[in-house]
């Protein structure tokens, strides 16, 4: 060791103060004496229980933070209305991750071990979510409803008691479509178009087991995240001859590939798309016009359904609790979050305890929500709330349901998950 | 040849909207030496300056005209306000003001518009269907986007060459004291820079949203590709700026396309690894001037 | 030197409710990031050269000791030592190289084409086998050893090992940098053609920069995954990668006290937004804002970070020195 003793202090003392000062003096000086009684469950007091979630308040996906602040707006609408749940005022708290993993980890972990709270709800994204997942099965904390439809969350219910879904998982999603297509378009070519990640393996497995056989599959082509537009892929699927397009992607992406399908190469082929992208969002995107007739999947109203008395209630709950114009999907979805989470805390009872909340959660029996258009069944084997949904279809700009109630329970029950799915 | 020449016309299309952005990039590279991060941003606040413009009844082309103003003067601000508060001390610093710009137009347009996207466009000349030649089409869109780009680019060429003002723009920045000995008001010529630069990065969001749409995250993406491309070209060449976009566009296309399948995807490392091998040979870019070392 | 890697072992429950749990991991988190800056700051405070990439290798290292440790049975620890190893003769040999005639932005672009590219790589079908494609893999919690078992849980055992390697490395990085390579690095950061006719070899000097540089990132790279538990082709973003930068320009370019406020930041910053967010009500979507004009606020305030501020120089020879002089064209 060469160094002089000045630095030697120096280094020292930098990384004592950074150990320290940096640390402890955050939490404040007063609190550290005191040895905290612990309260024997974290979040819940005689009035109150303290939930909380991660989302994008900013960066690039931004626009889904209106699905946490919709399940806000319906907490504060439950507290007001009903007084919470058993007694209990439901205080959530909505952490800011930019949509960055490491982010993610730095906040879920605060809101665990120093907001303390009883459980995380709806927390956003695929990449981010992965990232804590396992960190709150360790520590046993419920991680209820969580915002996306990666089979990661449900395909195995014995390993990750903790985790629950909340849309139709993409698999099962992609099985339906898949169907739909297969007896729409028979013995015609297919084209595959999916977001290179979980989200677009997921729902091109499903796809492939909905279709079966009866289309022959000529072109199967990814993007990534940071692509700007599709239109590569479109030129590469009109070129293989494709008479009918499945398409996972986000609405940014899909509203380039159907534009350019139909602005630049004339081409009205069918799009079948995931619920992702079947929102206000790719209507706004691409306009009312050119993603008119692609199909896809709903399981909840939707918002244009004003003549729907719970449609109609949202919108007014938006409006008083979220200072906001009008509900979207988005918010709907939010506000189906927030029934399904006031019905968990109502099974769980009035003795709250995170084993409680599990059970309860997982016991969920024909439960409609109000703007539910099916019941959300969940079992100890089964933590994906809804499977199923109608077939939509666009039309001036909206999505329009037609047909029955489909589902993929029973094609794709519990067992059969766990084996088909690890890939 | 059909899908080879469709991936071509892609190709340039994707590769003219970030050569244009480029170009504003490379403009306030030259005028101030700031690798422009918030480039994208920028060009995303412009957009919704014209969709506001345009929602209060303005047609496409006064609204553009509008947007290109208060782009001009937004870039110019920011330069004479923010950019020069770092002037002189590193240009890492001025990187670092650049991120803080990105998170700032970002922040702003958030808060003044909200989450949701807005639908703009296609308008004017840029709607209207495809032209089709055997399997090979061209939309409006595209054309649109291929006319603009040109017809941009020859204006700034005309401006730098043919001007007095561009005369004064490229000695500015080619040597800073000099210019100010032959009475060039240098100061007002980097605000100038940045404004240029910034009114040209509006142009690029004005394309991008007639084919993207008009969303916060828009340029997000569109940005990273428009900076490789300033630096494949030259960073203080604008002609290098639309080669490079150029390149890129059509590079990403064509490597997406012919590689087999079963390696999976793999156009974003090809066409990074296409820059990094244009640099180890030129790296300054492809017409770049050398930087010039000094003890 | 074990007194400062193990501070206050003697009085652990002392320890325990000074930092609390997430204090713990803060401070775990910010080992980590120390790590890594003190390579970004090698390479760019210190030899001139800036990468937008480091994100890059940290994930790589990430990636390797995940691998290494789950699928080939390596101890955890070993698996990181032995992928920064692999990192460092990665960076030297495949970026530190080929960087050699870039300068400045041109430098920092094709570094940052290596984070846009790097996660598609790590999908590739043919690479499915060992990286788990999209899903990521999974390392669970780190258990100490027997012996100190009943002292300390997981998380502080991981605390005490990452903070001594940080410590060690932080040594061993001073050293360095004031051994005849660092002068060397120093020389050629502020001319490379004086450097060049003092003798200083400057292509191999450049190179090993990247090389030392790539060995701190990896080693911040295992630790990372050792600390999260988890590591997928998403882990760590664009975002991320230009941050690292942000963090150690903001810090203080050319100290150690620099990349210690810089991992600082990178620990702190999302707490510290939101907290600031929760002072003006109704601002969640001003966030940003707050976050840009903070940033440049700072860099406006303290023109060499904000080390640079509150420390004496080390080396007296070193004030105004511009490293913009590498950066343009402009004389």
């Amino acid at each position: 060791m060469t160094l002089s003793g000045k630095a030697w202090t120096w280094v020292v003392a930098g990384l004592l103060a950074v150990m320290f000062l940096g640390t402890a003096c955050v939490e404040g000086v007063g609190e550290f004496p005191a040895p905290v009684e612990e309260a024997p469950v974290p979040g819940v007091t005689d009035d109150e229980v303290v939930l909380g979630t991660h989302t994008s308040l900013t960066g690039p996906v931004a626009v889904y933070s209106q699905i946490a602040l919709a399940i806000n707006a319906y907490f504060e609408y439950v507290n007001e209305t009903k007084g919470g749940v058993n007694g209990r005022t439901i205080k959530f708290l909505i952490e800011d991750d930019g949509y960055s993993p490491p982010k993610t980890v730095d906040l879920v972990r605060k809101l665990v071990e120093e907001d303390r709270i009883f459980a995380l709800v709806n927390g956003f994204g695929t990449p981010t979510h992965l990232q804590v997942v396992d960190y709150l099965q360790e520590n046993g904390v419920p991680d209820l409803f969580v915002a996306t439809g990666a089979t990661e969350w449900v395909k195995d219910p014995e390993a990750r008691p903790m985790v629950f879904g909340s849309i139709p998982n993409y698999v099962g999603e992609g099985i339906i479509l898949g169907q739909h297509i297969a007896e729409t378009y028979p013995g015609l070519k297919l084209g595959l178009m999916s977001q290179n990640d979980d989200f677009g393996a997921d729902g091109m497995t499903g796809i492939r087991r909905g279709v079966g056989d009866a289309l022959d599959i000529v072109g199967e082509e990814t993007h990534e995240v940071l692509d700007v537009d599709l239109a590569s892929q479109v030129d590469r699927l009109h070129a293989a001859g494709v008479d009918v397009i499945a398409i996972w992607a986000t609405p940014q992406h899909f509203a380039t590939a159907v534009k350019h399908a139909r602005l630049n190469l004339n081409w009205d082929v069918p799009f079948v798309l995931s619920l992702v992208s079947a929102n206000e969002l790719t209507v706004l995107l691409a306009g009312p016009e050119v993603i008119e007739g692609t199909v896809s999947l709903g399981y909840l109203k939707s918002a244009f359904e004003i003549d729907d008395p719970d449609v109609a209630k949202h919108h007014k709950l938006v409006q008083d609790y979220m200072g906001g114009e009008n509900g979207n999907t988005l918010t709907l979805y939010g506000q189906y979050i927030g029934e399904l989470v006031e019905e968990s805390l109502r099974r769980a009872g009035r003795d709250l305890t995170r084993e409680g909340l599990i059970e309860a959660a997982e016991s969920i029996t024909d439960f409609w929500c109000s703007i539910c258009l099916g019941p959300v069944n969940t079992s100890p084997t089964d933590h994906d709330p809804v499977q199923g949904g109608f077939l939509v279809r666009a039309e001036g700009g909206r999505w329009v349901r037609f047909g029955d109630l489909v589902t993929y329970e029973g094609v794709l029950p519990g067992d059969m998950m766990v084996e088909d799915l690890t890939r | 040849m059909d899908l080879f020449l469709q991936q071509l016309i892609g190709g340039i299309a994707s590769g003219s909207m970030f050569a244009i952005l480029a170009l504003g990039i490379v403009l306030i590279y030259r005028s101030t030496g700031t690798l422009n991060f918030a480039q994208g941003q920028m060009a995303m606040f412009s957009m919704f300056v014209a969709w506001s413009a345009m929602s209060t009844g303005m047609g496409f082309w006064p609204a553009v005209l509008l947007t290109l103003l208060s782009a001009l003067a937004m870039g110019a601000l920011v330069e004479w306000l923010i950019v020069r508060r770092v002037e002189g001390t590193s240009d890492l610093n001025s990187l670092i003001v650049a991120m803080g710009l990105f998170l700032i137009f970002d922040g702003l347009a958030l808060y003044i518009w909200g989450p949701l996207p807005k639908s703009f466009g296609p308008f004017s000349f840029f709607s209207g269907g495809a032209s089709c030649v055997g399997g090979v089409c061209i939309g409006r869109l595209n054309l649109g986007i291929l006319v603009v780009s040109i017809v941009t680019t020859v204006l700034l060429y005309l401006l730098f060459q043919c001007t007095r003002f561009g005369l004064a723009l490229r000695a500015t920045a080619l040597n800073r004291l000099a210019s100010r000995l032959v009475g060039i008001p240098v100061g007002r010529m980097l605000s100038t820079g940045w404004g240029l630069g910034t009114a040209v990065g509006a142009i690029a969001g004005i394309l991008a949203a007639q084919s993207l749409g008009l969303d916060i995250r828009t340029m997000f993406f569109v940005v990273l590709f428009a900076l490789a491309a300033a630096v494949l070209g030259g960073l203080d060449s604008p002609v290098g700026a639309v080669v490079g976009g150029l390149i890129i566009g059509v590079v990403k296309n064509l490597a997406g396309t012919y590689t087999p399948s079963s390696v999976g995807s793999i156009d974003l490392a090809v066409a990074f690894a296409v820059i990094v091998l244009v640099l180890m040979v030129r790296p300054n870019g492809i017409f770049g001037r050398p930087v010039r070392m000094r003890v | 030197m074990f007194l400062v890697a193990f501070p206050f072992l003697h009085e652990w429950p002392f320890f325990r409710l000074f930092l609390g749990e997430y204090r713990t991991f803060n401070a775990t988190m910010f080992a980590v990031w120390l790590l890594v800056l003190l390579g970004m700051n090698l390479l760019t405070g210190y030899s001139g050269q800036v990468s937008f990439g480091h994100a890059a290798l940290v994930l790589a290292s990430a990636y390797l000791t995940a691998v290494l440790s789950q699928q080939y049975g390596f101890p955890l620890w070993g698996a990181i030592g032995l992928s920064g190893a692999a990192t460092a003769i990665v960076g030297w040999v495949t970026i530190g190289i080929p960087a050699v005639r870039l300068r400045g932005p041109y430098l920092a672009i094709a570094t940052f084409g290596l984070m846009l590219a790097f996660p598609q790589i790590l999908k590739l079908n043919v690479l499915t086998q060992w990286t788990q494609g999209a899903l990521g893999i999974r390392g669970g919690v780190v258990e100490p050893p027997g012996f100190l078992g009943d002292v300390l849980d997981g998380r502080e055992w991981m605390y005490y090992v990452a903070m001594s390697m940080a410590v060690v490395m932080t040594v061993l990085f001073l050293n360095l940098t004031r051994s005849r390579t660092g002068r060397a690095f120093v020389a050629l950061r502020d001319s490379e053609v004086g450097a060049e006719q003092m003798g200083v070899d400057v292509p191999k000097y450049k190179a090993l920069a990247f090389g030392v540089s790539s060995l701190y990132a990896g080693i911040g790279g295992g630790l990372f995954f050792a600390v999260q538990g988890f590591v997928s082709p998403d882990s760590l973003g664009l975002i991320d990668s230009i941050f690292f930068l942000v963090a150690i320009v903001i810090g203080g370019l050319g100290s150690v006290l620099g990349s210690i406020v810089g991992a600082l930041f990178l620990t702190f910053q999302s707490e510290a937004i939101s907290a600031l967010a929760g002072f003006v009500p109704g601002a969640n979507n001003l966030r940003n804002v707050f976050y840009g004009a903070s940033l440049i606020a700072v860099i406006v305030l303290f023109p060499k970070g904000i080390a640079g501020f509150f420390q004496r120089p080390l080396w007296p020879k070193l004030r105004g020195w511009n490293l913009g002089r590498l950066w343009s064209s402009r004389s």
